[in-house]
């Protein structure tokens, strides 16, 4: 469980808890939303990273760990997929942000829908990352 | 005369920048949504993996 908070939940709320912190005081109370750090798929740079440690362990496994090939193709088959979704995710959110606050009417989940789709994908490299990291160290 | 075709050669101007907008947002928003579909993709491709493993 130690491995998964500093290697996945840590990276990932930081930032947010960061501008929680922030907002009280004055040059940023107002302007420092806990949004704004992921609200345009910054999220899946964390994915990103995620998704090359999970192919650098399958790939390069401990010495008493036995991988076998047809494994080892579909991990790093299928976390290469989510590094090309995850890049997509972090260019075209920079493109085109997400204005904050939504516009009033707006349900969230229909304005800050790079957020939701960004979470989602970096959920799946965090899970594909995590059975990996656990298949491949026993 | 040329002030009314300055301020309406502006009005052009702001139109096409905000069609471009939306077309914009509704290019990236095909693309995560595609960019999702994909990361379930390899979901589904990871699983089987660590299934025949």
């Amino acid at each position: 469980m130690l491995w998964v908070l500093v290697t996945i939940v840590l990276p990932l709320t930081l930032p947010v808890l960061a501008m929680l912190f922030l907002e009280p005081f004055a040059p940023f109370s107002g302007t420092a939303k806990w949004i704004l750090p992921i609200k345009d798929g910054q999220l899946c740079w964390g994915a990103i990273a995620m998704a090359f440690s999970g192919m650098y362990e399958v790939l390069f496994p401990s010495y008493s760990a036995t991988v076998d090939a047809m494994f080892r193709g579909a991990v790093v088959i299928s976390l290469a997929v989510v590094v090309f979704c995850s890049v997509l995710f972090a260019a075209v959110g920079a493109v085109a942000p997400t204005p904050v606050p939504a516009p009033p009417g707006r349900p969230w989940h229909a304005h800050y829908v790079t957020l939701i789709r960004s979470a989602v994908t970096t959920s799946v490299a965090a899970a594909i990352y995590t059975a990996v990291h656990f298949n491949a160290n026993p | 005369m040329r002030i009314l075709s300055q301020i309406r050669g502006t009005e052009r101007r702001m139109t096409t920048s905000s069609k471009e907008r939306m077309s914009l947002e509704e290019a990236r928003d095909k693309i995560t949504w595609l960019a999702m579909i994909g990361s379930f993709v390899a979901l589904v491709l990871a699983i089987w993996g660590l299934y025949l493993h």
